[in-house]
C-alpha cells in the first residue's frame, strides 16, 4: 500500500449493488477514483449518494459487484479513508484537542494536534467542550480529526448540510485549502450543486441508485463562482438533476455506468 | 446587586428549615408541644452531645456507616458488572437478563426474615441486604446506559481505529456514564433505607438498634436524633454522588454551572 502508483486506482467499484431488504439502493455501480482527485457526489435526497459514501469507507456491506483499494479487494473497513461526518460525532465528552487526536498514537499527538487545531482556525478553544463550540467549529474540528491522519482518501457526507449560509461558504474554503495541500482522494457528499462544482474536479450524479452523470471540472482554484464556465456547469447539472432539456451529457470514462439518455422527452417528470 | 442575588439565592433553601426548629423550639419551650410526644431541638442537641461524650454515637454511626458501604460497594460492583456484560455482550444478556428482571421484582426486604434465618442478626445479614438492595438500580442503569450508547458515535470511533478496551474506554463508558450515575444516586437512597428497615428489626448496633433500644427506654430525644441522622447521612451521601456527577459529566451541559 506504500507505493503511490498514480495509475492504479485508488477506490474501484466494480458493478457494485446494495439492497436494504427487497430496496435495491445502488446497482452497478462503476467507479474508479484517483489519487488527486476530488469527486463531489450529488443527487436528490434518497437517492443512495450517501450509502455510495457508506460503501466507499466500507462501513455497508454489498451484495453485488466488488470493491477494490489500490487494487485489493475491499474486505472489512477501508483504512485508507476517514471520514467526516455530517453531524460532527466529536464525543461530547472529550475536549477539542482530545477529539482531534482521537486514536492517534502518542507520539507526536501534541504538535500535531495544535498544527491541525491551527490550521482550521480552532487554537485557542483546545480546550472546549464540543458543546460551547458553534456548528462550523465543531464541523472544523470533525475536519481536523480526520485530516490529522492523513488518509489517502477524505469522505466527506454532507458535512456542511446543517451549517448556515456564510459558514458553510467559509468551509468550502478551508476543505479547498486542506485538499489542496496535499490532494489525497476526496469524495464528498452533498447535495449543493455550488458547492460540488467550486470544489470537486468532477462530479458525479446519482439517480435511484445509478450514475446518471459524470462530469469532469477543468478549472483552476479558487474558483470564480460568477464565472460563466461556473454557472453553464452548474445550470447543466441542475437541468439534468430536473430533466430538463440541456445539451448532451459528458458521458464518463467508467463503462457501464449510464445510457445516454433522451433527456428532451422527460420534460416535466420531475 | 449581584452579590445580594447570590446571597439570596443560597440562603433561601435554608430559610424553612431553620423557620421550622425556631419555632419548634419557641413552642417547645413554652410547652405547647408536650415532651411526651416531641422532644425540643434542644433536648435533642443535649442527646447528641450525650452520647458523642461517652462515645457511643460515634460507634453506632461508624457501624452503620460501614454496612452501607460495604454493601453498597459489593451490590454496587456485582450490579455494574452484570450491567456491563448484559450491555455489551448479547450472549451475556439472553442469559442473564430474563433471570435478573425477575428476581428483581421481589421486593428485597421480604427477603428479611429469611435472611435472618441464613445469617442470624450478624453484619452478614445487614451487608447482604443492602447489597440486594443497591445491585439492581445500579445494573439496570448500567445496561441501559451502555445500551442506549449513541451507535454513531461507536461507528465513528471504529472508522479511527479505536478498538476493544480503548473503545469500551473511550466511548463506550463515558457514554454510559451519566446512566449510570442516575443508578447510583437512586442506589444510595434505597442503601439507606434498607439499612434503616434492616437495624430496625434485627440489630445489636448501629443507628436503628440505638433508636429501638431508646424506644423502650422512651427517650424520645434519641429516637428523634436516629432519624435526623439517618437524614443526615442520606444526604451527604447524596451530596458526594452529585458532586462526583457534576465532575465527571463535566462536558454535559446540564451539568455545568
Amino acid at each position: 500500500m506504500s507505493v503511490k502508483n498514480r495509475h492504479e486506482p485508488l477506490l474501484h467499484l466494480a458493478g457494485v449493488g446494495k439492497f436494504y431488504g427487497d430496496k435495491e439502493v445502488l446497482k452497478n455501480i462503476h467507479l474508479r477514483i484517483y489519487h488527486g482527485e476530488f469527486v463531489a457526489v450529488v443527487g436528490r435526497s434518497g437517492c443512495g449518494k450517501s450509502t455510495l459514501l457508506r460503501v466507499m469507507a466500507g462501513l455497508e456491506s454489498i451484495q453485488e459487484g466488488k470493491i477494490f483499494v489500490r487494487g485489493r479487494e475491499l474486505k472489512e473497513r477501508n483504512k485508507l479513508a476517514k471520514i467526516m461526518f455530517q453531524d460532527g460525532r466529536l464525543l461530547p465528552w472529550k475536549n477539542v484537542a482530545e477529539n482531534v487526536g482521537l486514536g492517534l498514537k502518542k507520539e507526536s499527538q501534541r504538535e500535531k494536534i495544535a498544527s491541525l487545531l491551527e490550521q482550521v482556525g480552532l487554537r485557542e478553544h483546545a480546550g472546549k467542550w464540543p458543546s460551547e463550540l458553534s456548528g462550523g467549529q465543531q464541523q472544523r474540528v470533525a475536519l481536523a480529526r480526520a485530516l490529522i491522519h492523513e488518509p489517502e482518501l477524505l469522505l466527506l457526507d454532507e458535512p456542511l448540510g446543517a451549517l448556515d449560509a456564510l459558514t458553510r461558504l467559509e468551509m468550502q474554503d478551508l476543505i479547498e485549502n486542506l485538499w489542496r495541500k496535499k490532494r489525497p482522494g476526496a469524495v464528498l457528499v452533498t447535495h449543493d450543486v455550488e458547492e460540488a462544482v467550486a470544489l470537486a474536479t468532477r462530479v458525479i450524479l446519482i439517480e435511484n441508485g445509478t450514475i446518471a452523470m459524470d462530469l469532469p471540472v477543468n478549472l483552476p482554484y479558487p474558483r470564480q463562482r460568477d464565472s460563466a464556465v461556473f454557472r453553464k456547469l452548474e445550470k447543466q447539472i441542475l437541468n439534468r438533476i430536473f430533466n430538463k432539456p440541456d445539451e448532451p451529457v459528458y458521458i464518463g470514462r467508467d463503462e457501464g455506468n449510464f445510457r445516454q439518455r433522451e433527456v428532451a422527452g422527460n420534460i416535466g417528470r420531475v | 446587586m449581584k452579590k445580594k442575588n447570590t446571597f439570596v439565592k443560597k440562603a433561601a433553601p435554608w430559610t424553612i428549615p431553620l423557620l421550622i426548629i425556631f419555632s419548634w423550639q419557641g413552642l417547645s419551650s413554652l410547652d405547647l408541644i408536650s415532651e411526651r410526644f416531641l422532644s425540643s431541638p434542644a433536648a435533642i442537641l443535649s442527646a447528641a452531645y450525650e452520647l458523642t461524650a461517652d462515645g457511643s454515637l460515634l460507634r453506632d454511626v461508624a457501624v452503620s456507616l460501614r454496612r452501607v458501604l460495604w454493601g453498597f460497594f459489593i451490590g454496587g460492583s456485582i450490579g455494574f458488572l452484570f450491567g456491563l456484560f448484559n450491555g455489551i455482550s448479547k450472549l451475556s444478556e439472553a442469559l442473564f437478563d430474563s433471570t435478573i428482571q425477575m428476581v428483581r421484582n421481589i421486593p428485597h426486604l421480604a427477603l428479611i426474615p429469611l435472611v435472618i434465618l441464613w445469617f442470624g442478626i450478624d453484619e452478614a445479614a445487614k451487608i447482604f441486604l443492602v447489597a440486594l438492595g443497591t445491585f439492581f438500580p445500579i445494573y439496570i442503569n448500567t445496561y441501559h446506559g451502555i445500551r442506549n450508547v449513541d451507535a454513531s458515535l461507536v461507528e465513528m470511533a471504529r472508522v479511527y481505529e479505536l478498538k476493544g478496551f480503548a473503545l469500551f474506554r473511550h466511548v463506550i463508558l463515558p457514554g454510559a456514564l451519566p446512566s449510570i450515575f442516575v443508578g447510583l444516586r437512586y442506589a444510595i437512597g434505597i442503601a439507606w433505607i434498607t439499612l434503616i428497615v434492616a437495624e430496625t428489626i434485627a440489630a445489636g448496633s448501629g443507628i436503628g438498634y440505638m433508636a429501638m433500644t431508646a424506644r423502650e427506654f422512651m427517650q424520645l430525644d434519641i429516637v428523634l436524633l436516629s432519624i435526623i441522622l439517618y437524614a443526615l447521612l442520606g444526604k451527604l451521601s447524596d451530596l458526594i454522588a452529585k458532586w462526583c456527577e457534576q465532575r465527571f459529566l463535566r462536558w454535559n451541559k446540564v451539568y455545568q454551572q
